[in-house]
């Protein structure tokens, strides 16, 4: 069913309100990531320093994934303002 | 013991350890570093779902139907792979939060247990071997009485003191912290191999008087000093010194840790701060003075070393009594909220205040003090700090209760200059200003949440228009 003129914009501008300061706080994530102290050794911080580059590697992801999603809602925004 | 505020050299923030800290109502032991990061990772989860559901819940276009263009439909996509990521994110995120917990754990139980061997191996030597010590027992009662005679020389205390300044390395480590935990907990069960009894039954005898675990040793200590005319117990009376009041002001609540050990008086034994804002109840805060004197033989001065010992043992001390006069003699009653702050003897007068259940104590704050055998009352907030090359808490045997959060280090890092100034150097107050400053600058949730509570005791009110702050000193001496 088609939407009322002006709901897909409406949808759009809202995506993108919520959006932007997602991509802000995960960039912020991404610039400083959790960082394991280094006054911990042994085998127990050995086996968890892979599992702390995980985390790294999948907010970098995530980070990436918002920022294409809010690129792509602005282009779309773009063609329907003409 | 004490030597005045203030960093004394080779006691500074940069020389101490890293912060071990175990939070409230918890066993398991961590540095505050650690602590912080699995913080943080907590928070970035959390942060992480919250964000995904946000996504979740915008609205949808549907199909090409709805008269969206492909590009709009494609950012829709590429908005539900934001999602997945940020959920999957999150779930690593916590995955890492919750192994680092296990980590933590079980290191605590690895040093739990290792820790719990080692007492066993201590209090099995001290049963086997204390009926032969019976032999020597008439050249132990020599040497004791010889040790008595020459400890109520003055002078003599002063050799004594001078020669354990110039060895600090002696007793300023863990390790030998670690021998004194284990000497006070098999002190009952050597007492009673000399006296002929199988082993735990001195221990058994205590209890069924009341004084359990390391209790047990420190009123044998008591109990045998008083033969010889040492650690006597008399009155006391308490004089008001100087008392203000004044209208609050941002300053007038100590806020954080170093503060508040900065106002632990010292000379005149007790503080009492009464806040009062309009409307409302009083608060109290309590300082508690350290130790004036480590003599054995009987002075003026009730915050010595009979109050100590008997302390521990949870017997009536001088400077327990002394402080409750200065309370009810501040106006506070069984129903007013007190929070308690105290330094090493002053720490123990606290804990036991806490745990008394005679007073409406809702936070506590103890420094260097030989507390872990007393059971505090449920949901009472608060820090005990502890310098892990300070034998002094370790007079009271292994931290038992976990009511308040701990927090431990070594005041002198391995390798550290240890000063020769003053004995004890981890026990003194510059020591312990320096642990404080490094409380102060903690990351982790668990020690900035009891910092913030025991500062609101006092902002809550200070905050308020027309609040007013009375300052109290009190003296207290024995009267014999």
């Amino acid at each position: 069913m088609p939407l009322p003129p002006g709901a897909i914009q409406t949808v759009l501008e809202r995506r993108i309100a919520v959006l932007m300061p997602i991509e802000d706080r995960l960039r912020t994530a991404t610039a400083h990531p959790v960082i394991a102290p280094s006054d911990w050794h042994g085998p127990a911080s050995a086996a968890y320093g892979d599992l702390d580059q995980r985390v790294r590697y999948r907010v970098a992801g995530a980070a990436q994934h918002v920022s294409a999603a809010l690129a792509a809602t602005r282009l779309a925004l773009a063609e329907i303002d003409g | 013991m004490g030597d005045g505020a203030g960093t004394e050299p080779g006691a500074t923030p940069d020389t101490g350890g890293p912060l071990f800290v175990s939070p409230a109502g918890e066993f398991a032991v961590s540095t505050d570093a650690l602590q912080a990061h699995s913080d943080r990772l907590g928070h970035l989860s959390d942060q992480l779902t919250s964000d995904s559901r946000r996504l979740r819940d915008l609205p949808h276009l549907g199909s090409a139907a709805s008269g969206a263009t492909a590009r709009a439909l494609s950012s829709e996509a590429l908005l539900e792979e934001a999602r997945t990521a940020m959920a999957a994110a999150a779930h690593v995120a916590d995955r890492a939060k919750h192994e680092l917990s296990v980590a933590i754990v079980d290191y605590t139980w690895a040093e739990h247990e290792a820790h719990a061997r080692a007492l066993g191996v201590s209090q099995t030597m001290t049963a086997t071997f204390a009926p032969f010590m019976k032999m020597f027992l008439p050249g132990a009662l020599l040497a004791g009485v010889g040790a008595a005679a020459v400890l109520k020389d003055p002078a003599r205390q002063r050799q004594l003191g001078d020669w354990l300044m110039r060895h600090p390395e002696i007793y300023t480590s863990p390790k030998f912290v670690e021998a004194v935990r284990m000497s006070v907990m098999s002190a009952d069960d050597a007492a009673g191999g000399m006296a002929g009894l199988p082993p735990g039954a001195m221990a058994a005898l205590l209890a069924s008087a009341g004084y359990v675990g390391v209790q047990g040793g420190a009123v044998l200590a008591v109990e045998g000093a008083r033969q010889f005319g040492l650690l006597q117990e008399t009155d006391v009376r308490i004089s008001t010194t100087s008392s203000a009041t004044h209208p609050a002001t941002p300053n007038s609540a100590a806020l954080g840790v170093e503060e508040r050990l900065a106002r632990v008086p010292e000379g005149d034994q007790v503080r009492i701060e009464k806040y009062d804002a309009p409307g409302a109840e009083p608060r109290y805060v309590v300082y508690v003075g350290p130790t004036e004197t480590f003599s054995p033989a009987l002075t003026s001065e009730p915050w010595d070393l009979s109050s100590n010992i008997g302390g521990v043992a949870g017997m009536d001390s001088a400077s327990l009594r002394a402080t409750e006069m200065a309370m009810t003699e501040a106006g506070i009653t069984a129903d007013s909220p007190v929070e308690l702050v105290g330094f090493s003897q002053g720490g123990l007068v606290a804990a036991r205040l806490a745990a008394s259940g005679d007073w409406h104590a809702v936070g506590l704050e103890t420094h260097g003090a030989p507390t872990g055998n007393i059971e505090l009352p449920r949901g009472l907030a608060g820090l005990a700090i502890r310098n892990s090359d300070d034998f002094v808490p370790a007079l009271a045997g292994p931290q038992l209760d976990h009511t308040l959060t701990q927090v431990e280090r070594r005041a002198f890092d391995e390798g550290a200059d240890i000063p020769t100034d003053k004995p004890g150097p981890a026990h003194q107050r510059g020591a312990y200003v320096a642990t404080a400053t490094a409380v102060d600058a903690a990351q982790s949730d668990a020690v900035q949440q009891q910092i913030r509570f025991l500062d609101s005791f006092m902002t809550d009110y200070t905050s308020q228009e027309g609040s007013t702050v009375t300052v109290t000193k009190y003296h207290a001496e024995r009267v014999p």
